[in-house]
């Protein structure tokens, strides 16, 4: 009998009455000639990858435009409705490179706005002579969406770009605001104005547990730094473009002061799919 | 777009250094090419400040006649004056500040009256294209102190209703003129009446003395009276 | 800018002069009572019953009644959508039943314009000049 364990190799053997023995996880199995002894897995994907991530990032099809704040007018619609609006200059904004997924693993555009005609840096001075504009003040990367929303390098994007009516969202720096306290920066409530509280009105109050856990948890809002962070406002209603003069204005207010440089594109809640979201809609 | 305004080639620092024989050393140098620099593009609005452009946009579109235009540099805070919308409403009021935008359709009005001897307050966009005309009913003969009079709310100097004082000076006037008439009228009836009396006299004493001087004086004396 | 114990003048006859505002109703905890809002409101002081020939009182209510009411002046400036900014120099209102129809049968003096666009026309129309 030892004999005959011994001569079982890993793909099995053919008793003499007929049954297929295989081995698998070192067990004696016995298997009809018609079942499946395994089925092929697809390759588990890990979802903390990059290209994972891409598939289920909202992107939009198209790039946005570089603008400069200028600041805050009167809005009268036709019915007579009134509110404000935010001016945005929009001066030479030009495509000035791409990035591809071979290249970069992603698709984006890159813009460059208002014509720097002294102190470049000559480093990227070929990026330029290659898209065949002027050598640009400020250049920004707009993620799309695949390779259909790469605009030609040296195409001039202008104000008419965005329609009237549609949705836009404008990303800006706001304005610092220097070092603050808790009830400006994070919107604390304060202490009581009386009952005791010595010169402490304006403070936090308790920061968190006692002996345990002995420490500050991290993350704790505390006074600090604040303004001065990108911001992006949501789905401003665009209400007045001139293509020839360079001016969009939006409705509401956008981040920053004025002069300030913005990156308006249309609205990724309204607008941005992403590829998977893709896929879902052809399906059905 | 694309003319080439420099491409101008410059000297790079020598980085291979070469040693020639008889001791004396030279270097080559390297000649590194600038990149191309397009020209910009042409200058949008005429080189003019957004906003300036965007405002005189606005204030023709806004303000074609360019009525209000004047009508914001000429009204002063204490002007009594009538505003009328597109749909016929009208609001009347006292102005007590008047907030004018840098050249811009950001200006508005604020009025004041009483109305069932409650104070109402309305600010009123200058540009609105619901406005159909703004009319300056009363310019005050004395002025009151300050551009923005917020400090006569609920004070001695607080605007009253201004419809009606208006109804009351407008009856006062014809009042006024109505009374004047009839003392005119009053005085053509009794110069009239002498008139009349003068030309009897005359035409008696006509029949008595013909010609004579004293009598033509004397009528003469009575029309003058 | 109407919230728990504000004062507002009553601009019909139902008795009440002044009442005080005890609760917004349909608003936030921290939300105050603007133009054409309900709140509920305590009567403080009304005026002195005088009975008629059939022994009946004009007065719909009198002191410390508790009763509903509209808001139809306020004193804290307000926007209208034309851009317009309206303010009034006192607050007042107007009281109501649960129905919304007003207690009182005439309404004494001006109220916002509105009250006609939301459901309180009655009111609007009884009053003797909307601004």
């Amino acid at each position: 009998m030892s004999g005959l364990l011994n001569n079982i190799g890993r793909n099995g053997l053919t008793s003499k009455s007929g049954f297929n023995l295989i081995f698998q996880r070192g067990a004696a199995q016995i298997t009809s000639i018609h079942a499946i002894p395994y089925i092929r897995t697809p390759t588990s994907t890990i979802n903390h990858s990059v290209e994972q991530s891409n598939l289920r990032k909202r992107l939009l099809g198209r790039p946005g435009v570089l603008g400069i704040k200028r600041g805050m007018i009167s809005w009268f619609t036709e019915e007579g409705k009134h509110f404000a609006a935010t001016v945005i200059e929009i001066d030479a904004c030009e495509v000035v490179g791409h990035k591809t997924k071979e290249t970069h693993g992603y698709f984006s555009v890159i813009m460059g706005h208002i014509d720097k005609l002294k102190n470049f840096d000559t480093r990227i001075l070929p990026m330029f002579q290659n898209a065949g504009v002027t050598p640009k003040q400020q250049i920004r990367e707009f993620r799309v969406r695949d390779e259909k929303g790469l605009i030609p390098l040296g195409a001039e994007i202008k104000a008419d770009y965005f329609a009237v009516g549609q949705f836009v969202d404008v990303k800006g720096v706001s304005k610092g605001k220097g070092f603050q306290g808790v009830m400006k920066r994070h919107g604390f409530k304060g202490l009581g104005a009386s009952h005791g509280v010595s010169r402490a009105h304006r403070s936090a109050g308790g920061m968190g547990g006692n002996q345990t856990p002995g420490r500050v948890l991290p993350g704790k809002k505390m006074p600090g730094r604040m303004g001065g962070k990108n911001a992006t406002v949501f789905n401003n209603e665009v209400l007045f473009v001139d293509a020839e003069a360079g001016i969009l204005v939006v409705k509401g207010q956008i981040p920053g002061p004025n002069k300030s440089f913005v990156k308006v594109a249309d609205a990724v809640k309204a607008y941005g799919r992403s590829v998977n979201d893709l896929v879902r809609e052809a399906a059905n | 777009m694309l003319g080439i305004i420099s491409s101008s080639k410059f000297l790079v620092r020598p980085s291979i250094i070469t040693t020639i024989q008889n001791g004396t050393r030279s270097f080559t140098t390297l000649k590194k090419e600038l990149p191309t620099v397009y020209e910009p593009l042409p200058k949008k609005r005429t080189g003019e400040s957004v906003l300036a452009y965007l405002y005189q946009k606005m204030l023709n579109k806004y303000d074609p006649s360019g009525r209000r235009r004047i009508l914001s540099k000429t009204l002063r805070a204490g002007d009594v004056i009538r505003v009328t919308y597109l749909d016929r409403t009208d609001v009347v009021g006292r102005i007590i500040a008047i907030k004018r935008g840098d050249n811009n359709v950001g200006s508005n009005i604020l009025i004041r009256n009483k109305l069932n001897k409650v104070g109402v307050e309305l600010r009123i966009p200058l540009y609105s294209p619901k406005l159909r005309n703004i009319e300056v009913i009363q310019k005050p003969e004395v002025r009151l102190a300050r551009n923005k009079q917020y400090y006569i709310r609920n004070t001695r100097l607080d605007v009253q209703d201004v419809e009606s004082s208006m109804k009351r000076k407008e009856a006062k006037k014809i009042k006024e003129t109505e009374r004047k008439d009839e003392k005119k009228k009053l005085r053509d009836q009794k110069a009239a009446k002498l008139a009349k009396t003068a030309a009897k006299r005359e035409a008696k004493n006509a029949e008595h003395t013909s010609n004579s001087h004293v009598v033509e004086e004397l009528s003469k004396k009575t029309e003058s009276t | 800018m109407i919230y728990l114990k504000t004062l507002l003048n009553v601009v019909d006859n139902s008795g009440a002069l002044v009442v005080e505002c005890i609760k917004v109703l349909r608003h936030g905890p921290r939300n105050c009572a603007k133009i054409g809002d309900e709140i509920t409101v305590v009567v403080k002081k009304a005026r002195a019953l005088q009975t008629d020939i059939t022994g009946q009182s004009s007065n719909k209510v009198k002191r410390r009644d508790i009763c509903r009411a509209v808001v139809v002046r306020q004193k804290a400036p307000f926007r209208r959508p034309d851009g317009s900014v309206v303010r009034f120099d006192d607050n007042a209102c107007v009281l109501i039943n649960k129905n919304g129809e007003p207690l009182g049968t005439r309404v004494s003096s001006v109220v916002a314009k509105e009250l006609r666009e939301l459901e309180y026309t009655k009111i609007a129309s009884l009053a003797p000049k909307s601004f």
